[in-house]
């Protein structure tokens, strides 16, 4: 017999996952995927690398819906299971770490063609630290220290990375009267 | 993270999420792996299953042997239950020959024989026929 899914709240459908049925789960991927895969990207994913990894933390999260307590939001539980992912796979890349300083993508100014607030052209203008630290706190709700125990970075420096990357952004995202301005 | 440091703002952006346009096929690519690994899971219960019921198999009939007053009550199927006994006896040689054609029975009869004790196999016995209902009931499920 179909069952109605749509109607039922995520911690709902969550229970009815963790005893095997997936095609609640189903429904939760499908209301939650592109929030999950747009995080991974707002951390600095490349579109493929993000949707693998989306894909992984879907699968962890079937397997452990029974740990889901509904404390909090279920795509917030996702995404930081995601963002851990993301975290373990860039650790073992010492260059990308390393490299953090990176330059941001030039052309990115934090408003679309519309002069709408973008957030992810802004996150693209900052730098691939402060955009990667940002993202993983604000984004994924992860801790500074968590942050800096997995990057293997001092936590002042992952602190010092969130507050200047949310500087930049305020900045980025400050609406002018006078239409779209860069302020870097 | 410190208080000066939340942006309403910018935590309302971040919780923003645009739906993308191929969301259907991420929705369905999970979904094929969500059922490739239940299959996969399946096979893998009911292949630990197998394997554990052909060791219990087999210690049974080691311990058969080992309380058959004299190898003619195998063949002879002597006494009251003596049919029984010959029946089971007949199927552990089996179960062996068939276990060591498979290149296994060494490494049963290593185990058995060596610092694991009777009381291991069948603990481990037991475990194998539990993985052998989960794997039923998966399948169950998945039907």
């Amino acid at each position: 017999m179909a069952r109605a899914l749509t109607p039922l709240h995520d911690v709902e459908l969550v229970a009815l996952a963790a005893g095997g049925d997936r095609g609640a789960f189903g429904e939760l991927v499908r209301r939650h995927g592109s929030a999950v895969r747009v995080t991974l990207r707002r951390m600095g994913a490349q579109p493929a690398l993000a949707d693998d990894l989306a894909q992984d933390a879907f699968l962890q999260a079937f397997e452990r819906c029974a740990e889901f307590r509904g404390e909090g939001a279920f795509v917030g539980w996702v995404k930081r299971i995601a963002a851990r992912l993301y975290l373990k796979r860039i650790r073992h890349n010492a260059r990308y770490v390393a490299e953090l300083e990176g330059e941001p993508e030039p052309g990115a100014w934090g408003v679309d063609a519309g002069g709408r607030l973008d957030l992810d052209e802004a996150l693209k203008a900052l730098p691939e630290a402060e955009r990667l630290c940002v993202s993983l706190c604000h984004g994924a709700g992860l801790t500074h220290a968590e942050i800096a125990t997995t990057l293997g970075l001092p936590l002042g420096t992952v602190k010092s990375h969130v507050k200047r990357g949310l500087d930049r952004l305020r900045a980025r995202l400050e609406p002018h009267p006078q239409g779209a301005r860069h302020v870097r | 993270m410190s208080a000066d440091e939340f942006d309403p703002g910018i935590e309302r952006l971040f919780a923003e999420t645009p739906r993308l346009p191929d969301a259907e096929l991420f929705h369905a690519e999970v979904q094929a792996r969500l059922a490739r690994g239940g299959r996969v899971r399946a096979a893998v219960l009911a292949a630990a299953g197998t394997l554990g019921g052909l060791v219990a198999v087999r210690e049974l009939a080691v311990i058969n042997l080992r309380f058959a007053p004299n190898s003619a009550t195998l063949q002879a199927g002597a006494g009251p239950d003596g049919g029984l006994t010959a029946v089971a006896g007949r199927a552990g040689v089996e179960a062996t020959r068939a276990l060591e054609q498979a290149g296994l029975g060494g490494v049963f009869g290593d185990a058995m024989s060596g610092s694991l004790g009777g009381a291991s196999v069948f603990i481990a016995a037991g475990l194998a026929i539990s993985l052998l209902a989960v794997a039923a009931m998966r399948l169950l499920q998945e039907a």
